[in-house]
């Protein structure tokens, strides 16, 4: 009987639909307002560049790091300044941080890695190390 | 199980839903822009992203309309200002070309091209009196509200 009125109802299928979202997970984008700003990266003979659309972003309110081959950009907006203003009618820009991360060969001189934001866009600049990568192996 | 929690769950979910997309709607349907590439661009088929977000925050201040348009990497000079009755009409031309004479893409995220984006106004604004600026790849212009039609005072008089 138990059985029947749940089969009955609506929500009950519903529900089990509904337990399949990892809900967190799922609805972080809206939720956390998440911010991942676009990249281009592009490879030269002499390194790797990555451009990243941040505007409004001061070099202060970025940081760059490049540990064990893995590159993290991290950005933060001050949203002090939002909070007190009012009459706002429309608010499409992003508040608060974002964080992107890339893999970068291994090989590369972390030590001489460049940063600098202009206009908007941070430009990172990876040199690849002269090493040769071909390496020759005598088969025994 | 407990119907009730499931059902309770359930709504909820659905709230999450509607308000997630609401939020993500609200934000990103409007600033989505499309990018038209140049004729090179085209040619050398670099580019593939053909839209871009082009956030804007609008705020009403007591005696004027600031918008604030997030468009980075552009050239002062490629962007254009007009204001047609309550909107203002943003144009302009992100290039690719310095970024992009060598070495290979590996990722391409960013959309380059010619640009349009239209933002309604709350109010009537001044046109003629309207001042852009553009810093660290924001377009800030503020346009004077028009001037308040100067209240009548009407004398009743009896006979």
């Amino acid at each position: 009987m138990n059985d029947l009125i749940r089969r009955n109802d609506p929500f009950d299928a519903l529900s089990r639909f509904g337990d399949l979202f990892d809900r967190e997970a799922f609805f972080a984008p809206a939720n956390r307002n998440e911010w991942l700003p676009a990249v281009d990266i592009k490879e030269t003979d002499e390194a790797f560049v990555f451009h990243m659309d941040v505007p409004g972003l001061k070099p202060e309110d970025l940081d760059v790091e490049l540990h064990d081959g893995v590159l993290s950009i991290r950005g933060s907006r001050n949203e002090e300044k939002r909070e007190e203003d009012k009459g706002f009618v429309r608010v499409e820009r992003r508040q608060g941080s974002f964080a992107r991360q890339f893999r970068v060969p291994t090989s590369s001189k972390a030590e001489q890695l460049t940063a600098k934001v202009s206009d908007g866009v941070l430009t990172i600049e990876v040199p690849k190390s002269n090493a040769p990568e071909a390496r020759k192996v005598a088969v025994s | 199980m407990d119907l009730d929690r499931l059902k309770q769950d359930v709504g909820q979910t659905w709230r999450w839903l509607a308000e997630g997309w609401r939020n993500i709607s609200d934000r990103a349907s409007n600033a989505l822009t499309y990018f038209t590439p140049s004729h090179e661009a085209q040619q050398e088929g670099v580019n593939d992203i053909r839209w871009g977000l082009l956030a804007a925050d609008v705020s009403v201040e007591p005696d004027q309309v600031l918008v604030e348009l997030e468009a980075p990497g552009l050239d002062k000079e490629d962007i254009d200002i007009d204001v047609q009755g309550r909107r203002l009409i943003v144009t302009g031309r992100k290039s690719y070309q310095a970024e992009r004479k060598s070495g290979s893409m590996t990722i391409s995220e960013r959309a380059f091209g010619h640009f349009q984006r239209v933002i309604p106004l709350p109010e009537e604004v001044t046109a003629e009196k309207a001042q852009a600026s553009y810093r660290k790849g924001v377009l800030r212009v503020t346009l004077p509200k028009l001037a308040p039609a100067t209240a009548r005072k009407v004398q009743v008089v009896s006979d």
